[in-house]
This record gives C-alpha cells, sequence and structure tokens, in this order.
C-alpha cells in the first residue's frame, strides 16, 4: 500500500475549519472541536495537520488534571516546569508564542490538538484551562474526541461559545473510498469491488485500509483488475463487533 | 560590537510593551484585555496580546487571575525601565541546518506517534514534493536507531497476512529530546536539543 495522505471530505472539512478561524468575528472564539464515531480517521488527520504544521499534539489521558495538562503542554514545548500551577501557567503563555511564531517562520499554521479529549470533556477545570489558554493567546485549540463530545461540551456555556468551528466527521462517502483506492492501492481495482468495499466497510476508513491491504495481496497473486467475481469468498477485511473475517460476496 | 547592537546595548525600543506596562502600572490593579484596548485604543488586539506575552517572558508582568493581567512596578518604576526590542544579546553566526523539511517533519510525526512503522511516518510527513521520501525517511531512521534515539518492535502482521509474511517493520521513539530535529553529519549524529553528538560506529569487517 502506497504511504500517502488522501484528502477526503472530512479532511477538507477539516482544513475549511481551521482556514475559518482565521476570519472569525469573535477574537476568542478559537476552539475547534472534532467529533465523530470511531474509525473514521479523526486522530490520522490529526497527527498528519500537526506534523505538517509544526503544531503541538497532546493526547488527554484519563484523570487528566489541569496541573498535569500543564506539565504535559510544557514538556511539549521543552520548558522545565515550575511547581506552582499559576507559574506553570505564565511559563506556558510565555512559551507558545514563541512556537507559534517559528511554524509560522516556516509556513505553518499553528494550533495545539487534544487528542482523545472525551477524557476530559466532564472535567469543568480541565475545561475552562484549555479556554484560558486560547482565550489570552487567540490561538487555535483543536479539541478531537467521540461523537458525543459537542454535546458534553454544551453544559459548559463558557466553553461552547468559544467554539468557533465544529467539524463532524462522517462514514467515507463512495467517492472518499474510490480515491481511497486510486491512491493507496497499488493494484488496479474495478468499480464493482470498490461499491462493495464501500458498503462493507460503512464508511470506515480503517476498514477500508484493512480491505486494500487485502485487495493488493490478492492482487499480487493474480494479476490483472481485481475485480468483485474474482475475490468472491476472499476475506476482506475484520467484522471489529465480532473480530469475524467479512468474505467478499459476489 | 555585535550584530544588531547600537552604541548602547541592543537597537529597538520596544514601544508596544512600553505603552501595555505603563498602562498596567497606571491602573495600580489587574487589567483584562478589554481595559487595556480601551486605554490604548491604537494598538491593534494582536499586538496587546503579543506585548502582554513578552512582558510576563521578561518578568514584567503576570497574569493574576483568569483573564487579568498586571505589573508588581509602580508607574514612575516602570517608565524608568527602559524596554528594548531587538536581539537580547550577541547575534553570531549559527551553522544553517541541515535537517531539511522532510527530516523535520519526520521527527515531528515520530514525537507525536512514538510507535510507528516507516509508512506511518511517509503518509504523516510527506507532502508530495520530495524526491525519494522513503529513501530519505530510511536512512534517518536508520541514523537515529544507530544513535539510541529509536528502537526496533518486534515486526507486525495484518489480520489477514499470509504465513509466510514476517510483518512490517515498527520503532519506538525512545529518546525524545526536543522539537528540534536531529541532523545526520558524516561524523555522526548531531542532537540541537541536547547539543550532542552521537559518533557513528564503526563497523568492523
Amino acid at each position: 500500500m502506497r504511504a500517502e495522505f488522501i484528502r477526503t471530505g472530512n479532511v477538507s472539512r477539516y482544513l475549511a475549519a481551521i482556514a475559518a478561524l482565521k476570519t472569525r468575528g469573535a477574537a476568542e472564539a478559537c476552539l475547534v472541536v472534532v467529533d465523530g464515531t470511531p474509525g473514521l480517521g479523526k486522530t490520522e488527520v490529526a497527527q498528519w495537520w500537526a506534523t505538517q504544521n509544526g503544531a503541538l499534539y497532546l493526547r488527554a489521558k484519563v484523570g487528566w488534571r489541569p496541573t498535569w495538562i500543564l506539565r504535559d503542554l510544557l514538556a511539549e514545548l521543552q520548558v522545565p516546569p515550575a511547581r506552582s500551577h499559576e507559574t506553570m501557567f505564565n511559563q506556558a503563555l510565555a512559551a507558545l508564542p514563541a512556537a507559534a511564531e517559528k511554524a509560522a517562520n516556516e509556513g505553518g499554521e499553528f494550533g495545539v490538538v487534544i487528542d482523545e479529549v472525551d477524557h476530559i470533556v466532564g472535567d469543568r477545570k480541565a475545561l475552562e484551562l484549555l479556554r484560558d489558554l486560547s482565550d489570552f493567546l487567540e490561538l487555535p485549540f483543536i479539541l478531537v474526541g467521540m461523537d458525543r463530545v459537542r454535546g458534553r461540551l454544551a453544559r459548559f456555556p463558557q466553553i461552547a461559545s468559544r467554539v468557533a468551528q465544529p467539524v463532524e466527521f462522517l462514514p467515507a462517502s463512495a467517492d472518499d473510498v474510490a480515491a481511497l483506492v486510486a491512491g493507496l492501492c497499488e493494484v488496479p481495482v474495478a468499480d464493482c469491488l470498490i461499491r462493495h468495499l464501500h458498503a462493507a466497510s460503512k464508511g470506515r476508513v480503517r476498514e477500508v485500509k484493512e480491505a486494500i491491504a487485502a485487495i493488493e495481496r490478492f492482487g499480487r497473486r493474480n494479476p490483472g483488475t481485481v475485480t468483485l467475481a474474482a475475490m468472491d469468498g476472499q476475506p476482506l477485511m475484520t467484522d471489529r463487533a465480532t473480530g469475524k473475517p467479512i468474505l467478499v460476496r459476489a | 560590537m555585535a550584530r544588531g547592537e547600537g552604541a548602547d546595548g541592543p537597537a529597538g525600543n520596544a514601544t508596544r510593551q512600553t505603552a501595555v506596562l505603563a498602562a498596567l502600572a497606571a491602573a495600580g490593579a489587574c487589567l483584562t484585555l478589554d481595559e487595556l484596548a480601551l486605554r490604548l485604543p491604537d494598538l491593534p488586539r494582536a499586538a496587546l496580546v503579543a506585548a502582554a506575552a513578552g512582558l510576563i517572558r521578561a518578568g514584567h508582568a503576570v497574569r493574576r487571575e483568569r483573564g487579568c493581567y498586571e505589573t508588581p512596578l509602580d508607574t514612575e518604576a516602570a517608565l524608568a525601565l527602559r524596554l528594548t526590542s531587538g536581539p537580547k544579546g550577541p547575534v553570531g553566526l549559527r551553522r544553517k541546518s541541515r535537517t531539511g523539511g522532510l527530516r523535520a517533519r519526520l521527527w515531528r510525526a515520530m514525537r507525536i506517534k512514538k510507535k510507528f512503522a516507516l509508512a506511518d511516518l511517509l503518509t504523516a510527513a510527506t507532502n508530495g514534493r520530495e524526491k525519494d521520501a522513503a529513501g530519505n525517511a530510511g536512512h534517518y531512521l536508520r541514523a537515529l536507531a544507530a544513535a539510541g534515539h529509536v528502537v526496533e518492535l518486534r515486526r507486525a502482521k495484518g489480520p489477514h497476512a499470509p504465513p509466510t509474511s514476517n510483518g512490517v517493520k515498527r520503532y519506538a521513539l525512545v529518546r525524545d529530546t526536543g522539537p528540534a530535529a536531529p541532523v545526520v553529519r558524516p561524523d555522526g549524529l548531531y542532537d540541537p536539543n541536547t547539543d550532542t553528538l552521537h559518533p557513528r560506529r564503526e563497523t568492523t569487517a
């Protein structure tokens, strides 16, 4: 499988949300919330964007309280953390603009990605800390989590009002799946098999990539365009609910 | 005299920081950004943010409570402080980093992912404009492994991989020294985060 990043509809919506921050009306509305069911590629997109732009990427954890958040943030910024929360906060305020300037000098868009934000979405103090940092420095904070993040954030109006751009990740469309196959698969694949793959995967990118690997292995053993009929009965992907293989059915 | 310095020291007056510091000192209490904006209407909001961050960095102001900033200095002391912009010390010649854009992004991807295969790094770090991304990345990964920044994990096989498949090589970043990408040099791997050279190991026949 080719190691390329394919821009699907979800990626376009993510990038559009980041770009729209530049023209936002309220200066403090710097939060982007990215959510959707598991397997749609949220983490991969967030990591790709952070890598390409020199943005910070942090992963929330169970029990990730404000002091721990600040220590992790300062570790990413290579700043030895002080002992008090107040001093660490001021350290972060001082260090984040320098990181943003460095990213800007290299042509990147700076921001702070907080992945797995579900771990802290019920913690008012943790969310207020992120709001404070984002408010003061007017830097984008991109909160990435599973499908109920936005609903749970609505319990905190001060946070919800800062969300300039919500981005809901949706299952890959038929066009997205076709683009993924064209971009990643190293053997030619017939449209009939691509349509079957789209239906079997239910648009989940993880499953689509697993199927592409299966189609490639089959295609290397059987030269020519791989069709639905040719792969009939072959394992295509794993059913995430049961762990059993999903076979191609022509 | 170092480059960038005038006869009295570093050139450039930090006029915006001076204005924000004077406003904070005159208030004698913490001010929000909105209150600063009212007192300094000629300064754009972004400039207020940058100036306040600079004052905090220099230790002349603190964020006392949520959204509120103050200085411990009184007006006289604040106005007597000569804040300067520009270099804070000698600006000498610095060797330009030879990491190149791709290796900087590869290092960034390794720091984000922690555990990865080569393909994972290429997917995250390439932008389609590189000449031989896979070759370049493989060379870099081997240099990092030789220096001990990265270790090889057991190979991973996909769920339906043939029994004869060896699986895919995977690595873990075990020495994350910082955001600056280590540089491969003829004499070894130089890590700018720690200012350390990891000498190239001689292989014996």
